[in-house]
């Protein structure tokens, strides 16, 4: 029977350690399977998290998100197939430690790293949030309009080949969260006379139709439905945990590494996973192992990786500032629980920050527990065919969209975003800033309105006040930074970069 | 990404929607924000302020994506790029008139007949031949997920014009 769960001086709910132990093996389960992952898991749970309260409905989500983000790891290692683009790093030693028979050692290494990673970060995350938080709990309109600024321009920036596409993705966001009823005057925009869109575009339908039909639309177009993965017996190795703490400035300077650039808006888990990768094999011993089975590998990737988690948790909780497209999923399930993340949700609703800082701890507890009891099940998903997980990813789509607001008119909303999503990733449009301009619009719009009457509209009550005016001018020497590199590259390799926006 | 100059056609007509969006979004600030007498005065009654200044940007952005667009040569065209051919093509149609049909079934045949009849064609759309499979999986899939939304979470689920509920279906 479990029991609630004193923490930091409150309590954490049965049922909130329970959803998290339920998060952790969906995420798992999620991210090991090829094409799927941590996002499309938090979109899939994201109205099952409504009907609990905010601490157990967002521990179901973080959980999925934590545990999702190593899941990949174990497709990666195993058939070479990274689960999620987070893995990707991970397969360049996980795979021939495989192939050299240590598959076993291998994932508990993955997992192992993954889940001190993710501690050492929410270290970061229960001291440095609140910090964050009362540092800005002076900040006025002119400050959050200057931060939602800076939220879309950053995962624009690194989220595709073509800025202008990004950009272009963030503005449809930002204009669609203007459908409804405008918050300050009253005045109803794009209605049509529609009562169902008084209230605006819900972020569920949005989000599972962006990600999550387009998804089973390639998977069908990838022609990926049918055939056996091939998977061999193996059972993970505890002597990978002995191994990892063998190994640790390897694993703090890739948490670390994890946390920063998880914090930066953004950033995001792989260009940590990189990051940490390359600085390891360049500060190892013997460097020509990497590429061929060293562990040091697979524990950089994996430790910076799940570091990241916790590090986009800040500016998401201290600033309303979500740095990838799952924590503005994150944001956007806080709303839907009646929470406004920012400042003021560490003054107001201290409880559900602590809350949520111990549900993303126990997170990374059950990750690791029930990683090394039931990554052979994990493993074996993998044969699971997509001829029957597409169906079942389609029935939790719709039902999932239509219970948050029992609306039929939202599954036809899901819909027109699945076509919208279809054709963004076909013609090279990232999914990503669509959705954080999305969440961040109505911040956006309030905070700039706000800013104007209290200067009697006068424009430069941006660039008077200090903090948004470094801001501000931090944002444009990104901008030109960005339009610089991108006319240079032109000349170059067009079209070289990945996609990390999705 | 599509290639060639067929590609390039397509990539266009997609920027299509963007340009239209904008249309659209000029018309409400200009025409039915003006009549409703909230496109103008200070920032807290002007509602087209904000719309105004991002329907602005996206023109712009449509402006340089169809000139990057135009300027640059056809993609070439890649042998790894999926392309909408045969049995994939005819798999991609059936999951979209599949997704169309629950959508607009859902009410109308409630949730339990509407998934189970999308998770068969589902099945059929990707190829299986099992009829045990047809006859197992629909049943199983609609009724496990009914029982997460309709017990575990209290969600009153379509009940259709037969007025099914999970209760009514296992008697």
């Amino acid at each position: 029977m479990l029991h609630d769960l004193t923490f930091l001086g409150g309590s954490l709910p049965a049922f909130a350690i329970l959803t998290v132990l339920i998060g952790t093996f969906l995420g798992l389960f999620i991210g090991a399977m090829p094409g799927l992952g941590p996002l499309m898991g938090i979109i899939l749970m994201l109205p099952v998290a409504f009907y609990m309260d905010p601490v157990s409905g967002m521990g179901l989500l973080i959980a999925i998100y934590v545990a999702g983000s190593c899941g990949g790891a174990i497709s990666a290692i195993l058939l070479r197939v990274p689960g999620t683009p987070l893995a990707a790093v991970t397969l360049l030693d996980g795979y021939p430690m495989a192939q050299k028979g240590q598959a076993g050692e291998a994932v508990g290494l993955a997992i192992t790293a993954s889940a001190i990673g993710g501690l050492l970060s929410g270290v970061v995350l229960v001291f440095g949030a609140p910090r964050l938080a009362a540092f800005a709990v002076n900040f006025s309109a002119p400050e959050f309009f200057a931060l939602a600024i800076t939220g879309i321009l950053a995962v624009v920036v690194v989220a595709g080949d073509s800025f202008a596409k990004g950009i272009i993705a963030g503005l449809l966001g930002i204009l669609i969260a203007t459908v409804g009823t405008d918050p300050m005057s009253s005045v109803t925009r794009f209605t049509y006379d529609n009562n169902d869109l008084l209230g605006g575009i819900g972020i569920v339908p949005a989000v599972v139709g962006l990600f999550a039909l387009p998804e089973l639309a390639n998977q069908i177009l990838g022609g990926r439905t049918e055939g056996r993965r091939d998977i061999g017996k193996f059972r993970v190795s505890f002597r990978s945990i002995g191994t990892v703490f063998n190994d640790k400035f390897n694993l703090l300077r890739s948490s670390v590494i994890g946390t920063f650039l998880g914090a930066l808006p953004g950033a995001g888990g792989v260009m940590a996973s990189f990051t940490a990768y390359a600085v390891a094999k360049s500060s190892a011993r013997d460097s020509s192992e990497y590429g061929h089975g060293a562990k040091g590998g697979v524990i950089a990737s994996e430790a910076a990786n799940n570091a990241c988690c916790g590090g986009a948790l800040i500016p998401t909780l201290a600033l309303a500032i979500p740095g990838d497209a799952a924590a503005a999923v994150l944001m956007g399930a806080l709303l839907l629980l009646g929470l406004q993340p920012g400042p003021q949700l560490f003054t107001l609703s201290g409880d559900l920050v602590e809350g949520v800082f111990a549900v993303y701890l126990l997170a990374n507890v059950f990750l690791l527990v029930l990683g090394f009891a039931l990554a052979p099940l994990f493993a074996s998903v993998l044969k699971i065919q997509n001829r029957f997980l597409i169906p079942l990813i389609l029935v939790l789509s719709v039902v999932g969209t239509f219970a948050v607001q029992s609306s039929q008119f939202d599954l036809w909303i899901m819909l027109g975003f699945g076509a919208i999503g279809f054709g963004m990733h076909r013609f090279g449009y990232p999914a990503a800033p669509l959705v954080i301009g999305l969440v961040l619009g109505p911040l956006l719009e309030s905070n700039m309105r706000r800013s104007l009457l209290l200067s009697g509209g006068e424009l430069d009550i941006f660039v008077q006040r200090p903090i948004s005016a470094t801001i501000l001018a931090v944002n444009l020497l990104v901008l030109v930074v960005v339009l610089i590199r991108a006319l240079r590259r032109k000349d170059k390799a067009p079209e070289t970069l990945p996609s990390l926006g999705d | 990404m599509p290639t060639g100059f067929r590609g390039k056609i397509a990539e266009l007509a997609f920027l299509g929607i963007f340009a239209l969006i904008t249309a659209v979004a000029f018309f409400e600030t200009r025409v039915t924000l003006v009549a409703k007498r909230a496109a103008s005065g200070d920032a807290f009654s002007n509602s087209a302020l904000f719309l105004e200044i991002i329907a602005g940007l996206m023109a712009a952005f449509v402006l340089v994506i169809a000139v990057q667009t135009l300027a640059r040569g056809a993609r070439p065209a890649s042998d790894e790029a999926p392309t909408l051919a045969g049995r994939t093509a005819l798999r991609l149609i059936g999951f979209v008139v599949i997704v169309a049909f629950y959508v607009a079934s859902f009410r109308l045949l409630g949730y339990y007949i509407a998934t189970t009849l999308t998770v068969a064609g589902m099945l059929a759309v990707m190829g299986t031949r099992s009829r045990l499979a047809f006859l197992v999986f629909p049943l199983a899939v609609s009724l496990i997920i009914g029982f997460v939304f309709e017990i575990l979470f209290n969600v009153v689920l379509p009940l259709g014009f037969l007025g099914l509920t999970l209760q009514s279906v296992l008697g």
